[in-house]
């Protein structure tokens, strides 16, 4: 062992949100990502796959939202939140997280650092889809600034219920279950899978409260200038769903990061 | 402490001890099912101090170490690392201290070299990963996969990133467990340096050994509370040497005069426990006379019978 001079630990006052740290972390998740080639070529092509599966539809004005909304909530529900809740499980399972959590990184900054790679990835497929809409199917978006809040917002909350639902689930098996209730009443009551439309007016107001309809509600203005409905509305109309993303990213990570269990449930 | 302990005099009268554990409990599950794992300890760990905790599977060690590592909140009493709370406090605390955890993993498909820079990014005074990686003789695994890594391997893997951060406080659960020798005595040279700077180590092992050759302060769980502690001679004096014989059939034992000493016996095996050794060994010899004693042995007490002794216990205090 070689001598060494110990390094004073600098006055500066402890934080609990490190970007130094966090971006060591990030950084060698990314890399995780990055030597999957199957889930890199998922990621890249399924975009493009789906523009030419619209490209064989009459054009009609709201293809590109179908198209980018249909991209966006599928990479919001499986390739963060089940990826996330799967990998955070494992994790546990496997003490890596308990390791982690033995250091210097905060349990916020450990239990983030694995979404980067998704949130970069749910990014660049909802970047193709737009840009297919526009190019592809002449269906490009009017309010582009809208597309903005529903990804960054619908990353946010999707990774906040990942952090929720992880402590709930024992095993990587059981993921399949415990997030089935989420992704099941997300994708009836988000308008990707059934128009919200021909819903009841209650259903509909219940529907614009859960966390994956205002993400699409942000999208259909961002290309319509509709909102979920059908009607038209101006800009302001989007602080509610804005409002709404925000209040389940803070709930959903207040009360995950509370009941969050850093050893084996097995 | 007694003053035949050179390392503990140094440091006591040089800094503040670098963890304090009073009245210290530690309880799992709720009502009826609450089972307390850690029953009122008090220890203290000075800077320069190899703190061994030992104790049988289930004593408490595993409980108490991660109330000072702060992964968990005692349910009563004080903890206290560099004088401050090591959970509310937790950066302060975590840029300090090193932790050996009883067993974690890694990201299977890092490299090693990956997962060693990762963790130097969290570092608030991290040593370079080749060094460390060096120190604890993985340097020519930087490029191996974590998921390749044998046992002993991942284990050193573990102690180099602990030692990464310069800590002042070393928490070391079980760190040689599955080590094969060599890889063990490296262990503990690199313990026996990290003393030398004055690093405060708190460690708990399941090898005597271990805690012999390394601590200044050896303290003994058993269920949850620590049944005896001190120096290694402090606490071998605790228990008495023993002499064994199997009685010559010409000798009664209830005969055997023995001053300070206790005498019993299974059918013709007598064993004499004292604390006056040689004097007692004089005294059955000279009960014996010109008879041959079968079998005859006396034995100074050690750690391991001390521990042997413990376990045995049913109930303590």
């Amino acid at each position: 062992m070689t001598t060494r001079t110990r390094a004073p630990i600098t006055a500066a006052k402890p934080t609990r949100f490190s970007p130094r740290r966090f971006l060591a972390l990030a950084g060698a998740e990314t890399k995780i990502l990055l030597r999957n080639r199957t889930a890199l070529f998922v990621v890249a092509t399924m975009p493009v796959f789906m523009a030419l599966f619209f490209m064989t539809f009459t054009k009609l004005p709201s293809l590109g939202m179908l198209l980018t909304g249909m991209i966006l909530g599928m990479a919001l529900l499986f390739v963060i939140y089940y990826t996330m809740v799967t990998s955070l499980v494992a994790r546990r399972e496997q003490l890596v997280l308990k390791r982690l959590n033995s250091g210097e990184a905060t349990p916020i900054e450990i239990l983030l650092a694995p979404a980067v790679p998704l949130w970069v990835a749910t990014v660049v497929q909802t970047g193709l889809a737009a840009l297919a809409a526009r190019y592809a199917l002449d269906s490009g978006a009017l309010h582009w600034w809208a597309l903005i809040p529903a990804v960054v917002l619908g990353s946010a909350a999707w990774t906040g219920l990942a952090v929720l639902s992880a402590p709930l689930t024992r095993t990587v098996e059981s993921a399949q279950l415990t997030t089935m209730p989420a992704i099941l009443v997300a994708l009836m009551l988000s308008g990707l899978s059934l128009p919200l439309a021909l819903m009841p007016t209650a259903v509909q107001q219940v529907a614009m409260l859960l966390p994956l309809a205002p993400v699409v509600d942000l999208v259909s203005y961002a290309f319509t200038g509709m909102n979920l409905i059908g009607e038209q509305v101006s800009a302001t109309a989007m602080v509610k769903p804005v409002v709404v993303l925000l209040a389940w990213t803070a709930g959903s990570m207040w009360l995950g990061m509370r009941i969050f269990r850093w050893d084996p449930r097995t | 402490m007694t003053e035949s302990s050179p390392s503990l005099v140094r440091v006591q009268t040089a800094d503040p001890p670098a963890v304090v554990l009073a009245g210290v409990r530690r309880s799992y599950g709720k009502g009826n099912d609450t089972f307390e794992a850690v029953r009122g300890v008090d220890l203290t760990v000075w800077p320069g101090q190899i703190y061994a905790l030992l104790g049988t599977n289930g004593a408490g060690k595993t409980s108490t170490v991660e109330l000072v590592e702060g992964l968990a909140q005692p349910s009563a009493g004080a903890i206290k690392v560099f004088g401050l709370d090591p959970v509310k406090d937790r950066q302060a605390v975590r840029a300090r201290t090193g932790v050996v955890l009883q067993s974690s993993g890694f990201p299977t498909t890092l490299t090693v070299g990956e997962m060693a820079r990762m963790w130097h990014g969290t570092l608030t005074r991290p040593r370079a990963v080749e060094g460390v990686l060096a120190d604890v003789d993985l340097a020519d695994k930087e490029r191996v996969p974590t998921s390749s890594l044998s046992g002993g391997e991942r284990r050193r893997l573990d102690i180099g990133l602990a030692l990464m951060g310069q800590p002042d406080l070393l928490v070391l659960d079980e760190p040689t467990t599955g080590l094969d020798p060599e890889s063990r005595q490296r262990i503990w040279r690199l313990v026996g340096d990290l003393r030398e700077e004055d690093v405060a180590i708190l460690l708990t092992t399941h090898y005597l050994e271990e805690a012999e050759r390394l601590a200044d302060h050896i303290a003994v769980m058993h269920r949850g509370v620590i049944a005896v502690e001190g120096t290694l001679d402090e606490i071998v004096a605790t228990t008495p040497a023993q002499i064994r014989f199997r009685r010559p059939e010409s000798l009664r034992v209830d005969q055997l005069a023995v001053t300070q000493a206790q005498v019993t016996h299974d059918k013709d095996d007598v064993v004499v426990a004292t604390r006056t050794l040689q004097r007692t060994l004089a005294e059955v010899l000279q009960w014996a006379g010109d008879v041959q004693l079968a079998s005859l042995s006396a034995r100074s007490a050690s750690l391991e019978q001390v521990f042997l002794d413990i376990a045995d216990l049913e109930e303590i205090r």
